[in-house]
């Protein structure tokens, strides 16, 4: 039944978008109550699945393994959908992201709503394959199937300058989209394995040669690296979410995004070690990159949507350092990496609901504008403050685990390379400063003109609802990491045996020999 | 004396014709024959068919040829090919390949009959002359893929490339398209001399002291001269020469770099359906010759594959590039559509040069199929995209712009959609067909070893998503003035048939198929 569950998960928000943008006729009362439907079952399924994730499953740590009759099977593309350790929580994630997206969109008022959230289930579907996804071609596939409806929705809801910013995006996204499938195919080719399935893809890589792998995985790192906005190629991504409407910057910044990281770590760092081993300073320097400059640059920021932007683009800097600390051994790093996409995913949409409220009441994004607004809106303050803290990483929300597990797998790098250590720390500075600096400009303070001007009402009920699905999921694994580091641990296990074994192996041999 | 040579002349004649006729077999050309005879079955309507009944025509078209189309899929995985030379050596039927190409124009033929349909719904133009003219160009079109000689090879592509001229030219109302027409007319006739010239060279050394064989055989013949290439390339500069200048006359057909210089030009003025007939009715015929020259079984140039693709090469990526970068910032879209078809030249090209140097079999196989799915892609999004313009424009769309498109989804629902998928499928953005297509033959470049090529195709990928994507944009961009949009109106045959291609565009990976050939 699970296993049925996993494709279904896909197909219904797929086959309810077709059905709201297809049918003219159907009512909007009859459309909105498919659309919830269609946004919930994704995230009931999600949970569902990972709360009955098996780690010892077989199949080298997939669940849940379906293989669909679709894809060219003469060149081994097959829409084969799993879940390991890794997916099944970020699985989840896109899941609670795309419910919480959905109540916002649901409660917002549009021209033509049947075709808004037709749009936006489409794109959780392309999103939700992403993460299910076992076959390395259907990547790309779902990566642009979510991307398409992204690009229209901004088009047709977006905000000021809308018109230019999505071609812009549009061509830095496929640009990343096209490196990382020449690395694929690269892979493939190279390995002369038989399919794109990425167990299969990593049976063939076993034997490839450390040059080869640096080089697939270069393109790998730049092509998906444009996808996670890693510095310097960041910079479609503020623009790009600020001029989105609300519930696709959610589902971008928070889910779609992280497919990067997610595709640098299945294909990058489990397939080719010794490419990762290559590039790791590269990620350590390009990474810190995200967190220093481009934290100074969210500090300068005066409009909050914008910032919230940049600051998503910033705390993606953390991951790679993670990436890069797993590269010499340290596994922990990786799984830090796991918590951090997850709980950044669920941090940053809280974030875009909240802006997006807070728009609403004052109607303006310039903080300078704003000011007091708590006493007006008390709850909305108070669930902004705590999503600020939760993106600073404040002990309680999920955020901190992955920030400290990411932190202290780079503690040995204290002896060669302190100042790694040192700027890191100077970015969670840098982040608590601007975090902190616009919840204090927007909610507190003397009440600013436009906010003695705006009517007094606090938080929506709709709005209330997607925050707090948000905050219960970061509070609950802030609370309980162990739900994420589980499956994770899972995923992970085979690489903290095998990184000793590895030295010690020889040694064992030589012994033998004697 | 005198008597007895005369009777050994005597004799030996009817041995030519015993041979002829003995290897003819016209069943084996029943869907040209057939196609010929509908083209005649046009021109009779136009004198026998009131104006009321001036529809029975294109729908009686549309209904053979899905007829004749059916009959030739059916048979297409019969099995018992006969891969031998009929005619006399002017015929040769390479298997599954010949068979494919004759129904890709089967299908063009469909495709652009509907378009003309839809074209001259409110015009005054002569009916049925276009839709005759149309017909014999794709029966020359089938036969030009079954060339085996080059007499039959420049006869077909002359009768193609003649009935083009005058369908360039067909709007004479309309100044844009006659300049067209004569454009296309000197280019063309420029690119036939050079072919014809390339055809007598090598001709002419065939039958030189270079070739032993000389006596025996026929120059013209694609057989033939492939083992006479085959054993003298390396010594003779004027093979190559020769070589070169027939491939110069294909690549006028293909619109390959450096004859791409016609296309905005005569895409921007020729109607719109001629315009769709040229880029993939036109362009498909120099791509299936190309690959008949260069890359099957008995191709004369197979044996000097190294010099080919070393010109090949860089020929591509130029005709990437000056497809690209000019589309880039071009509004007309119709020369947009030019440009942007230059550059889907260029990925063909990239799988032709896959087929040429594919060591293994497999690797062959996997680059025809690319080659014939990406051509098959390219015509069904051509047709989308190009009836959404000939109903968004009108007659007189030679000056229709991108900006032209802004808010047509409040204009017709559906015209929207089928634009979307269209565009989307040019640019290859998956679940489309087009993404297959692309990956296809990037994966066959790939097996080719031909990186330089995969870089220089991948920035233009990208360079692609930002023109095409840069249209889509203006379908789907809110409207700022407040003027009410013009409503688009579609016929109930054109909704459907169109709506059918869409779906067919949307089931990308249902492509599977593509590999039983």
């Amino acid at each position: 039944m699970n296993s049925l569950l996993l494709p279904l998960a896909i197909f219904v928000p797929l086959i309810a978008g077709t059905i709201l943008l297809a049918g003219r006729c159907v009512p909007t009362a009859l459309a909105k109550g498919l659309a919830a439907f269609a946004f919930l079952f994704p995230a009931v399924s999600g949970i569902l699945l990972w709360y009955g994730f098996d780690a010892s499953a077989t199949a080298d740590g997939f669940n849940y393994v379906t293989t669909l009759p679709v894809g060219i099977k003469d060149l081994g593309i097959a829409l084969t959908l799993g879940l390991n350790g890794l997916s099944a929580p970020l699985f989840a994630m896109a899941g609670i992201v795309g419910v919480a997206a959905g109540i916002q969109a649901l409660s917002t008022e549009v021209e033509q709503p049947n075709r808004y959230l037709g749009l936006l289930l489409f794109m959780l579907s392309g999103l939700l394959g992403l993460f299910a996804s076992m076959d390395a071609a259907f990547f790309y596939f779902f990566h642009e199937f979510a991307f398409l409806p992204t690009f229209i929705l901004m088009l047709r809801w977006g905000g000021h300058g809308r018109y230019a910013t999505a071609v812009f995006m549009a061509v830095f996204l496929t640009l990343g989209a096209m490196i990382s499938l020449a690395g694929i195919i690269y892979l493939y080719n190279t390995t002369g394995a038989t399919s794109f399935n990425i167990l299969k893809l990593k049976e063939a890589a076993a034997t490839l040669d450390a040059t080869s792998q640096s080089s697939i995985f270069g393109f790998l790192l730049f092509g998906l690296g444009t996808l996670v906005s890693l510095f310097p190629f960041h910079s479609w991504a503020p623009e790009g979410y600020a001029v989105a409407p609300t519930p696709v910057s959610m589902l971008h910044a928070g889910v779609l995004k992280k497919f990067g990281l997610f595709g640098l770590i299945q294909i990058g760092a489990f397939i080719l070690p010794e490419g990762l081993k290559a590039w790791a300073p590269w990620m350590l320097w390009l990474g810190l990159g995200n967190i220093v400059l481009l934290g100074l640059v969210t500090m300068v920021q005066r409009d909050l949507k914008l910032l919230v932007s940049w600051s998503s683009v910033a705390h993606m800097g953390a991951c790679f350092l993670g990436i890069a600390a797993f590269a010499s051994g340290k596994v922990t790093g990786l799984g830090g990496v796991a918590v951090m996409m997850f709980a950044h995913g669920l941090s940053v949409a809280l974030l875009f609901v909240l802006t997006q409220a807070v728009f609403k009441r004052t109607g303006t994004f310039v903080m300078a504008d704003m000011g007091g607004l708590a006493t007006k809106a008390p709850v909305l303050a108070a669930l902004f403050v705590a999503a600020t803290m939760a993106s600073v990483g404040l002990p309680g929300f999920a955020n901190f685990w992955g920030e400290l597990t990411i932190f202290a797998s780079l503690a040995h790098l204290v002896k060669s390379q302190p100042w790694v250590l040192v700027a890191a720390l100077t970015g969670i500075i840098i982040s608590a400063i601007y975090g902190l600096r616009a919840a204090a400009a927007v909610f507190f303070g003397p009440e600013s003109e436009t906010v003695k001007a705006a009517p007094a009402r606090d938080i929506a009920f709709g709005e209330r609802l997607a925050a707090g699905v948000l905050l219960v999921a970061l509070v609950a694994v802030g609370f309980v990491p162990s739900l994420v580091t589980k499956p994770v641990d899972a995923a992970l296990e085979k690489f903290k045996t095998a990184a000793p074994a590895a030295i010690v192996e020889p040694a064992v041999t030589a012994a033998n020999a004697e | 004396m005198f008597l007895a040579e005369q009777t050994a002349a005597v004799a030996a004649v009817p041995a030519i014709y015993k041979s002829l006729s003995g290897t003819n077999a016209w069943w084996a050309l029943t869907p040209e024959i057939l196609v010929g005879f509908l083209s005649l079955v046009a021109l009779v309507d136009g004198m026998l068919l009131k104006k009321r009944e001036a529809w029975l025509t294109p729908a009686m078209i549309k209904f053979f040829l899905l007829l004749i189309a059916g009959l030739s899929y059916a048979t297409l995985f019969r099995g018992n090919y006969i891969d031998e030379p009929l005619f006399g050596g002017l015929i040769r039927q390479h298997t599954w390949f010949t068979d494919v190409a004759r129904l890709f124009f089967l299908t063009t033929a469909f495709c652009v009959t509907h378009l003309i349909t839809v074209y001259l719904r409110a015009s005054r133009l002569a009916h049925h002359e276009y839709y005759h003219l149309t017909l014999v160009a794709t029966a020359a079109m089938m036969l030009l893929v079954q060339a085996n000689h080059f007499v039959l090879f420049f006869m077909a592509l002359e009768t193609v490339a003649v009935t083009m001229y005058v369908l360039v030219g067909y709007n004479r109302n309309s100044p844009a398209s006659l300049e067209a027409g004569v454009k296309y007319l000197v280019s063309g006739a420029l690119s036939s001399a050079l072919l014809l010239a390339g055809i007598v060279l090598l001709y002419g050394l065939g039958g030189s002291s270079l070739n032993p064989n000389a006596a025996s055989q026929d120059m013209l013949r694609f057989d033939h001269l492939s083992q006479f290439i085959e054993n003298t390339y390396q010594s003779s500069l004027l093979v190559q020469a020769g070589a070169i200048l027939v491939l110069g006359g294909v690549a006028f057909k293909i619109g390959a770099f450096p004859f791409n210089v016609w296309i905005p030009d005569v895409y921007q003025g020729a109607p719109s359906p001629t315009a769709a007939f040229l880029a993939t009715g036109s362009k498909a015929a120099g791509v299936f010759s190309l690959v008949l020259l260069t890359a099957v079984e008995g191709a004369p140039f197979a044996g000097m594959k190294d010099s080919v693709v070393k010109i090949l090469i860089p020929v591509t990526a130029l005709t990437l590039l000056v497809g690209n970068i000019p589309a880039l910032g071009q509004l007309n879209v119709k020369r947009l559509m030019g440009l942007s078809g230059i550059s889907h030249a260029g990925f063909l090209l990239m799988g032709v040069i896959a087929a040429i140097t594919a060591e293994t079999d497999s690797a062959h196989h996997l680059a025809l199929v690319a080659i014939v799915t990406y051509l098959f892609t390219y015509l069904f999004a051509s047709t989308l995209v190009f009836a959404v313009i000939t109903h968004v424009a009108g007659e007189d769309d030679a000056g229709s712009t991108v900006t032209d498109y802004k808010g047509l989804y409040l204009r017709n629902r559906l015209v929207a959609y089928l634009f979307a998928i269209g565009v989307g499928s040019l640019a290859g953005i998956p679940p489309t067909l087009g993404f297959v297509a692309k990956l296809l033959i990037l994966i066959a470049a790939f097996k080719a070893g031909l990186f330089g090529l995969l870089a220089v195709a991948f920035v233009c990928l990208v360079m692609s998503m930002y023109y095409y994507l840069g249209w889509l944009r203006e379908g789907f961009h809110r409207l700022t003035t407040e003027t009410e949009p013009k409503p688009i109106v579609v016929g109930i045959r054109s909704r459907i048939i169109l709506t059918v291609i869409s779906i067919t565009l949307l089931l990308g990976f249902a492509a599977q198929f593509v590999f039983k050939f």
